[in-house]
């Protein structure tokens, strides 16, 4: 159930639970004193403004701003003794020192190992060097969890959120063609000791992560590859991608960005077990040359690397578009596979398997989920969006203790103004518009048989979305368009057709979705209201691509709407 | 003013000087006390209370306009939350700020400092910005959600946070919040009613999607549906009273060093209320009401009427509040001209000539001298000056900025020819020339007439 990570052991300062001398913030309580201010007119008192004061808690030590003033003010570092620190109960955020075995044996009183008291001349050593003696667990600090408190409070609802959850689950329904398509493509490697790269792209929330997660910790993989997962976000910028493969693989980390290359260059050319290189959200790593790309990609031809290299991101066309000079070398090509956001069925599929898990499945009602699993399906087909969203759902169940969610009731829980989308999760009371968007949806989405061998097919919103652009473009006389524009125009389209219609700010994440399969190219992203649209494809190839001619030779036909 | 007001308190000095400390610290200092918004505040109190005991990871967004209480909502939470014994051990709140924490380095080492982690001794941490993310992440990924204390994160001006460097931070912390690690809850606070559209998609992806919107003039809170502006007198009763019989040991220990007489107390406050009831007071109120209706604005404005009592002035009448309010409707462009010597203002007036005419067309210093020149001539009373004179003139009004360069300061042209715009309303010349004192006839006549 956790995700892939790869652990890397700390070492730990130890600090005595009972140090009585201590650097750090100095405590102090924030009064403001304006006795004197208004008898007498010397402004004695210099008083400071703060930003802001949030409550400060009285068991943590205040961290509040003006306490970063003061201790900016006295250069002096202030000798004071912890309250907290003088209880033998570990209850400081410090990490409790778990001798090498991470064990969270955390019983009251469980007093860390002691080591020698720091002296008040104790010169901290700096992290490169503590981060050089990896020997430990970091641990974040652990709690004392009675499980009698937790059983008592777990109720229905609570598994049903704790299922829903978007942490990764065990099985990943809906994508098994992907993941028998990954497998092959490794064994197939493994079996010639060969090199290959693949890119992986799709819609976020569609799983790309999580699929390979699944294949990582598959055994017959993780025995015969050396498996390293970097997550491009987490790196401060394109080059340092090196020092960190070099980290992973436990090399001797060099100062400089080169060094670091040559290190892993050699290491690739030396006889070496496979590995298997997963770079997560890729591009991060894009640079003005993009030669850490280029490197990168260039490694699987290289003789004897042994190495499949796994890249993942959003773009559809990142390899073409940032990445020209690869397609020139056969050997060099990355295979492409595409993540295609889910369908309806897909979604139900997920979050009724989910539910069945966890042995809730009366929880939520089929309608429900139907319904939900639609509207998600037909904006982006996210998955984190339609499991974030049937968790509120039975939140705001369980604030009404009902469990049938298709009630109407006029207590939604919040205030959704901003997404329409929401607001129906527990419709009022059956509106016209509802009706037809759910017919229209199955007959484009019909359930299983209609699950389709196409992979580009647009989300319906997408659709009309693309089509009020073609109107524009065809019929219109102002060639130079805008989102806010292209938003005027969709409404009236939807509005013909009775579908629900998405608001500003969801729509601009719809124009960006459609964006990644390089469809359009949004120019200026200052103010999303005012950046420019440019189709970028053919029109008669975009018309392939849409599937649905009744509908967009409607759409085209009807000048009305602009 | 009825005559049951006018009863002989006696006002000790010593008493108004108290109680003006008492109500300035009450009105200034915010409270944790929340009204109104009941909803939102159980919404959010949910959110925390699920976060730090079922080690649930969530992330919300509070939006709403500056100065309706997003600030004053989570203080109250928190300090709700704080009485908790399971959140008092076990949660760690760090507070970041958009404007304080600029960028994603700034934002992380400071996050390190409040969750007091191993590479910060004191308050100074250590390492640079990759090692301590890749640290807080280390730390925060091989937590779980039986055993690691759950973290709050309050990310005050959250709009400024997406301005960060692909978002860094932003995205690792809603990673952490959507996968099975250490429970988070991430909290964000913004004006921005479209802050979803400024997420780039892969972290709009992680985002829950729980926007929380708070809107002044809501008063669900209150005990009985009233309307907005009640609710508003009600606070003006509120902030200025004063501790009497009934409340005198619930006041709070902040205002320990302010011991009130009760009985002083119980006659000041009957006379605060029935300031709530003589007419005049609340259509004043209303007004006011009608032009601005955030709270703190209020705030300040009866900070300003405090500010007036004396041991001279014991009382606040209702002209108090009227004078008070003139400060905040003050023309102040108009302040400004009345402040300009003659000359200037001669100029300024041949300007708004000079704009009618020609309709709005740009100006320069030739122009305008033209038309003053013209102008003294006729009038014999007008004393003639030299050009430097008048062009020192015309430089002072413009770095008063009462005339706006066109095309950028430093385009290459002289400064007689230096084409500027003009941005003044012809009825605040108007005004300033009706208060100016001691204007010479002449140069009023020739305000009003346009046609010279």
């Amino acid at each position: 159930m956790s995700t892939i990570q790869a652990t890397i052991p700390f070492n730990i300062r130890k600090k005595s639970s009972k140090t009585t001398s201590f650097y750090g913030i100095k405590e102090k309580a924030v009064t403001e004193d304006f006795s004197n201010a208004a008898l007498r007119q010397i402004p004695e008192l210099k008083y400071t403004p703060r930003v802001k004061k949030i409550v400060t808690l009285t068991s943590s030590d205040s961290d509040s701003d003006a306490d970063v003033e003061n201790s900016a003010i006295t250069k002096r570092s202030v000798k004071y003794s912890r309250k907290r620190n003088t209880t033998d109960k570990v209850s400081t955020p410090k990490k409790n020192n778990t001798d090498g075995k991470s064990d969270h044996s955390c019983g009251n009183g469980a007093t860390p190992p002691k080591q020698k008291k720091i002296e008040e001349s104790f010169s901290p050593s700096t992290p490169s060097s503590m981060l050089g003696l990896l020997d430990l667990e970091c641990v974040v600090e652990d709690v004392e969890k009675t499980q009698a408190k937790r059983l008592l409070k777990s109720s229905k609802f609570q598994s049903a959120r704790k299922a829903l959850h978007s942490s990764v689950s065990a099985n990943l329904p809906g994508r098994e063609k992907e993941l028998t398509e990954l497998r092959e493509f490794i064994s197939h490697r493994l079996k010639n000791f060969s090199s290959g790269s693949l890119y992986v792209s799709g819609p976020p929330g569609t799983g790309k992560t999580a699929s390979l997660s699944k294949i990582m910790l598959e055994p017959e993989f993780k025995a015969a590859f050396k498996v390293i997962y970097i997550n491009c976000t987490a790196i401060k910028s394109a080059g340092a991608i090196y020092a960190k493969i070099v980290e992973d693989l436990g090399l001797n980390l060099a100062k400089t960005e080169k060094a670091n290359r040559s290190t892993l260059e050699k290491y690739l050319k030396s006889k070496h077990q496979m590995l298997l290189l997963v770079l997560d959200e890729i591009d991060q790593l894009t640079t003005r040359s993009q030669s850490v790309l280029y490197t990168i990609f260039e490694w699987p031809s290289k003789e004897g690397s042994k190495l499949v290299l796994v890249g993942i991101a959003n773009a559809l066309d990142l390899t073409d578009r940032i990445l020209p000079r690869l397609q020139a070398r056969c050997e060099l090509r990355p295979k492409l596979m595409h993540f295609a956001p889910y369908s309806k069925q897909q979604i139900v599929n997920i979050i009724t398997e989910r539910l069945e898990e966890a042995n809730v499945s009366d929880v939520l009602n089929k309608v429900a989920v139907q319904m939900l699993a639609a509207k998600v399906a037909a904006i982006s087909g996210d998955i984190r969006k339609a499991l974030d969203i049937s968790r509120r759902v039975i939140e705001i169940a369980e604030a009404q203790r009902v469990a049938q969610v298709l009630q109407p009731c006029n207590d939604n829980g919040s205030n959704i103004a901003g997404s329409p989308r929401k607001q129906q999760e527990i419709p009022q009371e059956k509106s016209v518009g509802l009706k037809e968007v759910v017919m229209v949806l199955n007959s484009v989405y019909g359930g299983a048989q209609n699950i389709n061998n196409e992979e580009s097919i647009f989300p319906l919103q997408q659709k009309l979305l693309l089509c009020s652009l073609m109107l524009i473009l065809n019929k219109g006389k102002n060639k130079d368009l805008t989102i806010g524009m292209l938003h005027e125009v969709y409404k009236k389209v939807c509005k013909k057709r009775n579908i629900h219609i998405v608001d500003m700010s969801e729509f601009v994440s719809l124009c960006s979705l459609v964006e990644t399969r390089g469809v359009l190219r949004i120019v200026g992203k200052k103010e999303p209201r005012l950046s420019k649209v440019h189709l970028l494809w053919d029109q008669e190839e975009l018309g392939g691509a849409l599937q649905d001619k009744t509908m967009m030779s409607e759409i085209l036909n009807d000048a009305s709407c602009l | 003013m009825s005559k049951k007001q006018n009863m002989a308190i006696d006002f000790h000095d010593n008493m108004i000087l108290l109680t003006r400390k008492y109500l300035k610290r009450k009105i200034m200092c915010p409270e944790t006390k929340f009204r109104h918004h009941v909803k939102e505040r159980v919404h959010i109190l949910d959110l925390l209370k699920r976060t730090v005991e079922n080690g649930e990871s969530n992330s919300a967004l509070l939006i709403g306009p500056r100065g309706c209480g997003k600030t004053t909502l989570i203080n109250s939470v928190l300090k709700e939350l704080s009485s908790l014994k399971s959140f008092k051990d076990e949660a760690l709140v760090v507070n970041l700020h958009g404007l304080v924490h600029t960028d994603d380095r700034l934002a992380l080492k400071d996050t390190t400092r409040q969750m007091q982690l191993e590479n910060a001794v004191g308050d100074k941490v250590f390492g640079t910005f990759a090692e301590n993310l890749s640290f807080l992440l280390e730390c925060l990924k091989s937590g779980d959600k039986t055993q690691s204390k759950p973290v709050i994160f309050i990310l005050d001006e959250f709009d400024l946070f997406c301005a960060h460097r692909n978002q860094t931070l932003l995205y690792n912390l809603f990673d952490v919040a959507q996968s099975a690690q250490a429970p988070i809850c991430v909290l964000g606070i913004t004006c921005r009613l479209d802050v979803i559209e400024l997420l780039e998609k892969r972290v709009k992806s992680r985002f829950s999607h729980r926007q929380i919107f708070l809107f002044p003039g809501d008063t669900s809170g209150s005990d009985q549906p009233t309307s907005a502006f009640d609710d508003r007198l009600k606070l003006f009763q509120h902030l200025l009273s004063l501790p009497d019989d009934e409340n005198v040991n619930e006041t709070d220990q902040q205002y320990e060093d302010c011991k009130m007489n009760p009985q002083f107390g119980a006659r000041w406050n009957e006379y605060i209320k029935s300031l709530t009831e003589n007419m005049t007071m609340v259509n004043f109120l209303k007004r006011m009401y009608q032009l601005d209706v955030s709270e703190r604005s209020f705030r300040n404005f009866l900070a300003l009427v405090i500010s007036s009592l004396s041991e001279k002035h014991p009382k606040l009448e209702v002209n108090d509040f009227v004078e008070a309010n003139k400060f905040f409707h003050q023309d102040d462009k108009v302040l400004t001209l009345q402040g300009l010597s003659v000359l200037e203002l001669c100029l300024i007036i041949a300007m708004k000539h000079q704009t009618e005419i020609y309709d709005d067309e740009p100006l320069n210093f030739e122009m305008v001298l033209n038309r003053y020149v013209k102008f003294a001539n006729q009038n014999s009373s007008i004393q003639t000056v030299q050009r430097p004179v008048i062009m020192k003139a015309f430089e002072h009004i413009k770095n008063l900025e009462l005339i706006q360069p066109v095309g950028g300061p430093n385009t290459r042209v002289e400064k007689e020819h230096q084409l500027y715009k003009f941005s003044l309303g012809w009825q605040q010349i108007a005004d300033a020339v009706k208060n100016y004192p001691e204007l010479p006839t002449e140069v009023s006549q020739w305000a009003v007439s346009s046609l010279q």
